[in-house]
């Protein structure tokens, strides 16, 4: 058993995890055994095989698949988060789905990243929506869909290891903060990191670009692409979220390069509260005209 | 005025103003009887709900067995921390021989263990606490309720 000793008490200690995927969830290993068949808006359908708990077998229909290590988590009891590097690709991508069984639809995120000659760093999320085929062999003809329901809210999320307050400003832009506690014990336990995160939304606020939809009653995708970041220290990633707000917690990932400039793609999990950040939503956009 | 379930669930939901994070049933032990739910703690741990008591199912061993039958231990004890099942109530809390404290309630529990990394803290009959020690994530079956929490990193 992992243990210190701080001050004069004995304590366990947490295991060390990649980013801020110290409260992920444990895997979830429920759709290993089946095929689904996208049908995406695209155009385009495709077939992802859960070979097993660690491989899958992703691929447009009719074509060859190829095999690739994921991830696969809930937020729901019937709706799914799978992740995975599309290992070999040029540019490097990452393959996200919302797997939504209830309504047989699906959510998915091909990110890339090296394609901006500027940024090389700076990813490029590309969403598109679509339809799982049913076992009758209908489609739903709905799609899940840009919502604002969440503009004007912000969530404290807890990731164990990180803190950060999500405020939903609008439909296109959301802006990071930090509760005042969470402010507090950071200039105790890690000075640095406060006086660097006490500079922001001083003179200009910390807002990037990002994309709300909704799945289904308390249930939303937010995905957020570190725009800004990279164009201010060459380093950003693009996180995509599966909120559940029934439940107050989230999973995701994080798609891009770690602090010592190694690719990362990893799950993660949080669990949230409400947060009043009217403050600093009534305050004007210092980095977008809008 | 909301149900108050018990001593703990008062504790853990600020006397029942808070709702708890919730937690999502698995599909992954096969079909559950009517009756009965199963949530996933860990790869090998899942807490599950036979009428209103919790058991747990060892993927290892395929074995349902009652927390009971997993020997006692007091490696956490001494163990002071913060602890939370619901948005907003972060209790102090410390692990004792023969107690837990949490916020200023006191709760006999017999901890024990199952491997390495989980406690299983078994309050009451029907109020059972899983701590993954590795992730420093909570799961609990209170009074046939399925919640998760955190321990404060």
């Amino acid at each position: 058993m992992r243990k210190n000793r701080i001050n004069s008490g004995e304590i366990v200690s947490p295991g060390t995890f990649e980013g801020m995927s110290q409260y992920r969830p444990p895997l979830c290993f429920e759709l290993v055994g089946r095929t689904l068949e996208l049908v995406m808006d695209t155009g385009y359908d495709y077939e992802l095989t859960f070979c097993d708990r660690k491989a899958l077998r992703y691929g447009e229909k009719g074509k060859e698949a190829s095999e690739y290590a994921y991830d696969c988590l809930k937020a729901d009891d019937d709706t799914y988060f799978v992740n995975f590097e599309v290992t070999g690709a040029k540019p490097r991508a990452g393959m996200s789905f919302v797997l939504d069984m209830e309504q047989s639809l699906v959510t998915a995120n091909y990110c890339t990243v090296g394609q901006n000659p500027r940024w090389p760093r700076m990813c490029k999320p590309y969403i598109t929506f679509g339809a799982i085929r049913r076992e009758d062999g209908t489609l739903n003809e709905l799609r899940h869909g840009y919502t604002d329901e969440m503009v004007g809210k912000a969530i404290h999320w807890q990731y164990g290891n990180l803190e950060v307050v999500h405020v939903y400003a609008s439909e296109r832009y959301y802006r990071l903060t930090q509760t005042r506690e969470g402010m507090e014990k950071l200039k105790t336990e890690k000075p640095d990191v406060y006086e660097r995160l006490s500079k922001r939304n001083v003179e200009t606020i910390y807002e990037e670009p990002c994309h709300m939809i909704k799945i289904k009653d308390g249930i939303y995708v937010f995905e957020a692409n570190e725009e800004m970041a990279n164009r201010e220290r060459g380093s950003g990633n693009d996180l995509f979220f599966l909120m559940n707000l029934n439940r107050m917690h989230d999973v995701g990932r994080s798609f891009g390069y770690n602090a010592e400039g190694l690719p990362e793609n990893y799950t993660y999990g949080a669990f949230g509260e409400y947060y009043d950040a009217s403050e600093l939503l009534a305050r004007e956009s210092t980095e977008f005209i809008r | 005025m909301p149900m108050k379930k018990s001593r703990l669930w008062n504790v853990l939901t600020a006397d029942d103003t808070k709702k708890p994070y919730g937690m999502t049933q698995t599909h992954e032990i096969g079909r559950m009887p009517e009756d009965s739910a199963a949530v996933k703690c860990t790869d090998r741990i899942f807490l599950v709900r036979v009428g209103g008591y919790a058991e747990v199912l060892d993927a290892e061993s395929q074995m349902l067995s009652l927390a009971d039958s997993y020997p006692a231990v007091h490696e956490a004890d001494g163990f002071k921390t913060e602890i939370s099942f619901a948005p907003g109530v972060i209790l102090p809390t410390e692990f004792k021989d023969g107690s837990i404290v949490i916020g200023e309630e006191e709760f006999p529990v017999i901890t024990r263990g199952i491997g390495e990394d989980i406690l299983l803290l078994q309050i009451e009959d029907d109020e059972l606490i899983v701590f993954d020690r590795s992730r420093f994530l909570l799961y609990a079956c209170i009074k046939g309720e399925f919640i998760c929490g955190y321990v404060e990193v």
